[in-house]
């Protein structure tokens, strides 16, 4: 699939703006160039995935866009301003788990209103909410040491969402999870940027994954890490599991892997 | 749609994994829970055997016999009472005393390079001194009075939190902090939030090392200079050579201690009942 823009989609403001980002790391007597000018502009609300090999720097990607890592060169701006920290307007689901045990389901969901010192009752709505779009009522007052992997995962996304950032960015979340429990919390996961939309910058190395997901695809080169190709391969906005049989869906991911086949190494 | 109905039962199948409480319990017996109480008896049956009246293996002034401590206990037993209250208040003054300053500075060392770097030479320069040592100072500065007592409890208390805090706050694994602080939580909150309730599983046995030595150090005060107290009980029993009131007060000290530290052990399970233990 060749890069097109349409037309209506140029006019859609933008979320983020990545201008010649390159992103360099020294320790002692190495140097490693992680991010190799990288120009990016995400789009309000899209739905977008950066696909990479290991070490491709996708992960150096986010972590530039969150404010973990500052660029060597160029810039990066979230509507117009610079990115300068970590903050709850790009809030960060990550692959390990970051659901904090010492707080309960309800606990860790609520964070975010907590810490802006919104009221009990706002705290509890904001809560009521995300809890029941992710299916974890009756385990609002459990400890996350009686959750599964997949259901710490399931109050990670909440978590994250909860915080109504601008931008949700998403460092292979379900890298961890076993194919099942990955496919439910992938159609979960859809059904909630659907119900609440908002900009979403999900990275996998999985390209079924970034298909279903995404309404934009981003392939990165291995190391040094650069955009090697942009897809867009106009799938339906409703989308559940069974898509991903679809003789479109097939089509496409064929047509990427063989793309990225070229270069790509195992 | 069906998939929806799957992704349901599905949902309903996830059990969250725990045990029950009263099958563990019976799973200990079996372990051998009841040794313990099978050797807290042989070791009585020892005692009796070798110091009682009518075996005589041991003569009685080298070694009660436990019937001796039984009427020790009655005849001073008012006494001691006081005695036992006045000990445990100063270790309690002090050990908590010390667990809060140490806590705190900790704390504050990790929030703070410059707060560090302030306090780390003094510390690291007094903390290796034996506490026991100073004891001929605080006696110098505070006489027999109480707050030298308290004083010396808390230091030897604050020299070991201090350090145990700022150790547990560097092994709380980074991407709390990060996940914190892209949820929009200020360095406060993160110290707050995350920082002070995810080091207290670090924190129990320092705390109960800490206990321990509130023990050490309150007797050994006491031996110095004091007017009241078990410590002091027993120093004056030496005098008398009552070796059965000294024998009784070593017995006091230990059920004391060992029920202080059920009692901290309790609390903290408490506390960190959030935490994966391995019980």
């Amino acid at each position: 699939m060749a890069t097109t823009e349409r037309e209506a989609d140029k006019l859609r403001p933008n979320e983020i703006v990545l201008n010649s980002v390159s992103v360099r790391f020294s320790s002692g007597t190495s140097e490693v160039l992680a991010l190799d000018n990288i120009d990016l502009k995400v789009r309000e609300n899209e739905f977008l995935c950066v696909m990479g090999p290991s070490g491709c720097g996708k992960t150096t990607l986010l972590n530039a866009i969150a404010g973990f890592v500052r660029p060597t060169s160029g810039r990066i701006e979230i509507e117009g301003r610079p990115v300068v920290r970590a903050g709850p307007d790009r809030a960060v689901v990550f692959q390990a788990d970051a659901v904090f045990p010492w707080m309960t389901v309800e606990e860790n969901i609520g964070f975010s209103q907590r810490v802006r010192g919104k009221s009990e009752k706002e705290i509890n709505q904001v809560v009521d909410r995300y809890i029941e779009l992710v299916g974890l009522q009756e385990f609002r007052r459990a400890w996350p040491k009686e959750l599964s992997g997949g259901m710490k995962k399931r109050v990670d996304l909440a978590r994250g969402y909860a915080a109504d950032p601008e931008v949700l960015l998403l460092d292979e979340p379900f890298g961890a999870l076993d194919i099942m429990t990955k496919e439910r919390l992938q159609e979960e996961l859809r059904r909630l940027w659907l119900a609440s939309p908002r900009t979403m910058i999900f990275i996998t190395h999985d390209l079924e994954e970034a298909l279903y997901l995404g309404d934009r695809i981003i392939v990165m080169t291995p190391r040094p890490g650069r955009i090697e190709s942009v897809h867009e391969p106009n799938f339906p906005h409703e989308r559940d599991l069974s898509f991903k049989l679809d003789d479109k869906f097939i089509k496409s991911r064929r047509e990427i892997h063989e793309s990225m086949s070229a270069y790509a190494i195992t | 749609m069906e998939n929806r109905q799957s992704l349901q039962d599905t949902r309903q199948a996830e059990q969250p994994p725990e045990a029950s409480t009263a099958a563990r319990k019976s799973g200990e017996w079996r372990e051998g829970k009841y040794l313990s109480i099978l050797s807290v008896v042989l070791y009585l049956l020892l005692w009796i055997a070798i110091t009682e009246d009518g075996f005589g293996i041991v003569s009685s002034t080298f070694f009660p016999s436990p019937t001796m401590v039984i009427q020790a206990a009655v005849t001073v037993g008012d006494v001691l009472a006081n005695d036992i209250i006045a000990t445990l208040a100063r270790l309690f003054v002090g050990f908590v005393g010390g667990t809060l300053v140490g806590i705190g500075l900790g704390l504050l060392m990790s929030f703070s390079k410059k707060v560090y770097y302030f306090f780390d030479p003094l510390i690291e320069s007094l903390r290796p001194v034996p506490v026991i040592a100073v004891i001929p100072f605080f006696l110098l500065w505070f006489g027999i009075n109480e707050v030298g007592k308290i004083l010396l409890v808390l230091l030897g208390v604050f020299a070991i939190m201090v350090v145990s805090t700022v150790e547990a706050v560097r092994n709380i694994p980074k991407i709390y902090s990060q996940a914190a602080a892209t949820l929009g939580a200020s360095k406060t909150d993160i110290f707050r939030r995350i920082i002070l309730p995810g080091i207290m599983p670090q924190l129990v046995g320092p705390l109960r090392v800490s206990l321990a030595l509130s023990f050490t150090l309150v007797v050994a005060a006491e031996f110095m200079g004091a007017q009241s107290g078990l410590g002091y009980r027993i120093l004056e029993a030496r005098r008398l050579f009552n070796t059965d009131v000294i024998l009784l007060g070593i017995v006091l000290f230990g059920i004391l201690s060992g029920v202080l530290d059920r009692g901290l052990r309790r609390l903290m399970a408490y506390v960190t009942r959030w935490s994966e233990r391995n019980v």
